[in-house]
């Protein structure tokens, strides 16, 4: 599903963001990326989902090569991945159930359509009270929630949660794995980065650690990450 | 995670399993949807544009304003001047030919020499004049000099003639040209004149002023299309986190400059309105003084307002120009993105 060739990305006039990454990433894993602050995570995450490129080497997702594709090519891609922002980038313009269903407005589903089913993504995650209501209005973990839920709607093969639970509280970041965990078991592949420790120790997944732009370990079922 | 990790694993899971049917039941629906209509596009980049005046009103009324100015300067541009060609027009149409007939031609003849004339597809009217007549227009012409002319009256040396108006954009030069091709007139007539150096140099001057509108309008609705297009980007940098996340979910770059387009034709097509309607304001205030005032008469010997032409050509114009002005904003905002 992702497969980085010894990408480096850098940022003028010398940061490295990522050093030589060698990863792969198979369809229907869930991956976690761990690291401290300015390890390279969310700069990992973005060479996926095409908003930076790499400086040099390769990356490859669902088989298109992300160096070589043009602006409609990443687009395509964008429209067919769920991306979970730290800061969820809801459009605060609009509705909690327009911004659930936008990734179905994108490909060009019938209003009534994407009505019913945003509806019942919110029954999901227990938002339905809260479909007319502007985001601004919601709680944190709330907004966190519609975010994934507006990433995950149209089924997407693969995920990507930047620090999906960053400034949410345990209760919070439990309903958020919840939802993660559950597409992952319905077949996405997910890949999220984080620096929550505890979260990676109890759900003991194949972790990639990260520090300073290069791959410190990858591992396949860590039952302890330090 | 307070809870020891079996204890919380074994409630993920039981979570996560509901969750798992719940998403595999919507996602069976979601396969093979329908597509949205033409109509349907259209209800959404409506509803688009809708919201979008709704969530920064005070952008909106700012860019509109700016896009309202810019097109009641254009449009009391065109007033002036379609006025100022009008009366050079007028002029033209004021040159008149004339045909001086034979010494002794008799009335029949004269009669079918001016139904001849009458019948020219570039003739408006034939006016028969006298010998007499003549005297009396040349007397009129002589002002206080009319003595001058005391000792013409006992032997009136001037001609007949018939003195042809024409119609409304004829080439003087071509109808007299066409005129003394005519058998009868070859057959009745001495010659056929018209003011050839005022013609002349009433079509130069109006060619020139013609040039001098064009270029004059160019380079206004370049002007105009800066402004715009100024105000355009500040709107649309009020905008700038839905197109960023947009272009993130994977917006194509038309679904996203479309609705700004078409906020930008709204725009452009109320600031034209705005803008005939301040010209219409300046017509209104100076018909009468314009009637009243003998020099500003002479300039404007029929101060009119807009044709509907140039109406409809400068709200077509104005919604083109700001059209353009948001979609090459937009396009700046999306490729910096």
């Amino acid at each position: 599903m992702i497969h980085f060739r010894n990408v480096i990305k850098r940022y003028p006039p010398k940061e490295v963001a990522l050093d030589g990454v060698d990863i792969r990433i198979a369809e229907g894993e869930f991956v976690f990326v761990a690291g401290a602050s300015g390890a390279g995570k969310s700069t990992l995450l973005r060479l996926i989902y095409g908003k930076e490129r790499a400086s040099t080497g390769e990356v490859v997702v669902a088989g298109r090569n992300l160096a070589t594709g043009d602006a409609a090519h990443i687009a395509a891609l964008r429209r067919s991945i769920g991306i979970v922002f730290q800061d969820y980038r809801l459009l605060t313009r609009r509705s909690v159930l327009e911004n659930v269903t936008l990734a179905l407005e994108l490909q060009g589903i019938p209003m009534a359509v994407r009505r019913r089913l945003g509806m019942e993504m919110l029954e999901l995650i227990g938002l339905s009270e809260r479909a007319d209501a502007l985001p601004p209005a919601l709680s944190g973990g709330e907004q966190q929630r519609v975010a994934v839920a507006r990433a995950l709607i149209h089924r997407p093969k693969l995920l990507l949660a930047d620090e999906p639970t960053g400034n949410l509280d345990v209760k919070m970041t439990k309903a958020i794995f919840d939802l993660l965990l559950a597409a992952h078991s319905a077949g996405v592949t997910v890949l999220a980065a984080t620096h929550n420790l505890s979260i990676i120790e109890e759900l003991n997944l194949r972790t990639i650690v990260l520090d300073k732009g290069k791959v410190l370990g990858d591992f396949a079922r860590p039952s302890r990450v330090e | 995670m307070a809870e020891s990790a079996p204890a919380v694993r074994e409630l993920i899971r039981s979570v996560e399993q509901d969750m798992r049917n719940a998403l595999t039941s919507l996602w069976g629906q979601s396969t093979n949807l329908p597509s949205m209509t033409l109509l349907g596009k259209g209800e959404a980049a409506v509803a688009q544009l809708w919201r979008s005046i709704r969530s920064a009103p005070f952008t909106f009324l700012a860019t509109l304003c700016t896009v309202s100015l810019t097109f009641s300067l254009v449009a009391v541009f065109f007033l002036l001047t379609s006025n100022l060609s009008s009366s050079i027009v007028v002029s033209q149409q004021s040159l008149r030919i004339r045909v001086f007939l034979k010494d002794g031609a008799s009335e029949s003849e004269m009669k079918q020499l001016q139904a001849v004339l009458e019948q020219q597809s570039f003739t408006e009217s034939a006016r028969f004049i006298s010998a007499d007549a003549a005297l009396d227009e040349f007397e009129v012409m002589l002002g206080s000099h009319s003595a001058f002319a005391d000792g013409l009256s006992r032997d009136n040396p001037l001609p007949q003639s018939i003195e042809l108006t024409l119609r409304e954009g004829t080439d003087i030069r071509q109808a007299a040209a066409q005129i003394e091709t005519l058998d009868d007139v070859d057959a009745f007539s001495q010659f056929v004149f018209y003011p050839q150096q005022s013609a002349q140099r009433l079509e130069e001057l109006l060619a020139l002023f013609q040039q001098g509108v064009l270029f004059a309008t160019f380079g206004l609705l370049a002007v105009a299309a800066l402004l715009v297009g100024s105000a355009s980007k500040l709107a649309i940098y009020a905008h700038r986190d839905e197109v960023e996340i947009l272009k993130l979910m994977g917006a194509s770059v038309r679904r996203i400059v479309t609705p700004y387009m078409l906020e930008g034709v709204v725009q452009g097509l109320l600031g034209a309105m705005v803008g005939c309607g301040v010209a219409y304001l300046i017509y209104m205030l100076c018909a009468d003084s314009v009637a009243q005032s003998s020099m500003l008469s002479l300039l404007f010997p029929s101060f009119h307002y807009l044709s509907v032409f140039t109406v409809v050509a400068l709200l077509l114009v104005a919604a083109a120009v700001s059209a353009l002005a948001s979609l090459f904003s937009v396009r700046g905002l999306v490729r910096e993105q």
